[in-house]
């Protein structure tokens, strides 16, 4: 795998998963609301969501 | 089968609705209705012909198995009979430059997204540009998510529930 960024910053701010996903912001946005959606529901206990998106990170060996 | 076929044709904000979304992704409306105006958002993306984003689909759809997202048919992007066939039997000469750097991504998107070259990403910016390549990595990891989505939600069918 690679560990040079294959596409460049979108933005003056880094070169982050954001910064370089930037390069379609208006798309970004509209999952950013969804995520954020996702996360402020009270549905399901903010430990039980971070306990699974760790899992998932390691199962798919993701930085994140 | 599963009802479940989210689409990134779809167009609810022009009061469309998700076509034949699951019963239970409609136990959470608002998240379903976010994730298909995120997908939908995808196409008015500029440089992203439709007909890249359903390729790359119906290749995913394929690798997975996925019934639900092999029996959706965009008309907007159209794909042939002969498309499909050569997408079955993964015969890239079939296709553009465009189209045989998405569906390289797109082969190893599912089950090998480590595997993704430098020189794979670059042949998909060559022919389209950094912005609609960027465009065409996403959509092609969020029709991996469909299908992941779509087969673990699915109905459990008469044979399943039989046994």
């Amino acid at each position: 795998m690679s560990t040079t960024p294959r596409f460049t910053a979108a933005t003056q701010t880094g070169a982050g998963f954001g910064d370089v996903t930037a390069h379609v912001a208006d798309v970004m946005g509209h999952f950013s609301a969804l995520y954020g959606e996702y996360w402020q529901s009270p549905r399901t206990s903010p430990m039980l969501k971070e306990m699974t998106r760790l899992r998932n990170a390691r199962t798919t060996e993701c930085g994140f | 089968m599963s009802e479940l076929q989210p689409s990134w044709l779809s167009t609810p904000a022009a009061g469309v609705g998700v076509p034949g979304l699951a019963p239970p992704l409609n136990l959470v409306p608002d998240l379903a209705q976010g994730y298909e105006v995120f997908l939908s958002s995808l196409k008015g993306v500029e440089g992203v012909p439709l007909r890249l984003l359903e390729l790359g689909r119906v290749r995913i759809a394929l690798i997975h198995d996925c019934q639900p997202q092999l029996d959706v048919a965009h008309a907007l992007a159209p794909l042939t009979p002969a498309d499909r066939a050569a997408l079955e039997r993964i015969e890239l000469s079939a296709f553009d430059a465009a189209e045989q750097a998405t569906l390289a991504i797109a082969e190893k998107i599912p089950l090998a997204h480590h595997d993704i070259t430098d020189a794979e990403v670059e042949a998909l910016k060559a022919p389209l540009g950094e912005r609609p390549a960027m465009a065409v990595i996403v959509a092609l990891s969020f029709f991996d998510v469909q299908c992941r989505l779509s087969q673990t939600l699915r109905a459990p069918e008469p044979s399943d529930r039989e046994s």
